[in-house]
């Protein structure tokens, strides 16, 4: 086992003890901390950790640009690992966020699901991210398949910007802030907001260097296995 | 459902996705960290015969 691998494993466990404190001390904020919002009530708290979900769905969807751009441009498997890493946390968080605000919409305007541009523009995207992650399953694993998903996933990332300005570009009904009594974010609720965010934003920094490893030591299993194999039958 | 039952749905799935997801990745990262150490070990024993 490479000198890397034998220290970056103990350091990947290690980041579930950073990670599930912050998790909970976020949970806190967002249940008992921030105020009661005056026109959605309880169910409003939701949005602490939705809206962290979705802006950590986009940067991992940015990620996924870079990263298959460079893939495209410089070839290499640690640009594809990563954008796999980054597709895999980002579909995630993208599928979070397309099942919390629906429950929030049921509570607030009395339907699971409207053909909103915002709602809308998030299926197509979490889509477009499921048939990149079908198509690294059920193609052989070989250069070209690669080249599609980097190129799969620099088409869905481009649609990221459209999610978020669909808001200001689209007359939508997906709320853009919340506000209480007084007009403007609660100072509780923003530091509530910014801690959650936080928090969903060091799951993430964590489940992407974990699924970046696996891809790593796969890579160097694969080739292990080669070596022994070819010992074997010499 | 009142609006706290929507409120601890919501964030029931949303820790039950992540937790299932976090384990399945610990599970993962153990399990090719273990047959990597097992080949290591093989090809040493083979080199050694």
């Amino acid at each position: 086992m490479s000198a890397r691998t034998k220290t970056a494993f103990p350091f990947l466990r290690a980041l579930d003890l950073l990670v599930i404190p912050m998790i909970l001390v976020g949970l806190y904020f967002a249940y008992l901390y921030a105020p009661r919002e005056t026109t959605m009530g309880d169910v409003q708290r939701i949005f602490y950790f939705h809206v962290g979900f979705a802006l950590n769905c986009f940067l991992a969807f940015t990620v996924v640009f870079v990263s298959s751009i460079g893939f495209l441009w410089k070839g290499g498997r640690a640009w594809d690992d990563t954008a796999l890493a980054a597709v895999e946390v980002g579909f995630l968080y993208c599928t979070l966020v397309l099942l919390t605000g629906p429950v929030w919409a049921r509570s607030a305007w009395g339907v699971w699901w409207t053909w909103d541009a915002r709602l809308t523009s998030t299926l197509l995207l979490w889509l477009i991210f499921a048939s990149y992650l079908f198509l690294r399953t059920y193609m052989a694993e070989d250069p070209r398949m690669r080249r599609y998903a980097a190129a799969l996933g620099i088409l869905g990332a481009l649609n990221v910007p459209i999610v978020y300005y669909s808001v200001k570009w689209f007359n939508t009904q997906h709320p853009t802030t919340f506000i209480t009594q007084r007009g403007k974010l609660d100072p509780q609720m923003a530091v509530s907001l910014r801690f959650c965010m936080l928090a969903v934003l060091a799951l993430a920094v964590a489940l992407f260097l974990k699924r970046r490893a696996i891809g790593r030591l796969e890579e160097e299993r694969d080739r292990l296995m080669a070596a022994y194999e070819e010992g074997e039958i010499r | 459902m009142s609006p706290m039952h929507y409120l601890l749905l919501g964030y029931g799935l949303i820790w039950l996705g992540l937790g299932v997801y976090l384990f399945q990745l610990n599970r993962r990262l153990d399990r090719v960290h273990r047959d990597i150490a097992e080949l290591r070990e093989r090809l040493e024993r083979t080199r050694r015969v």
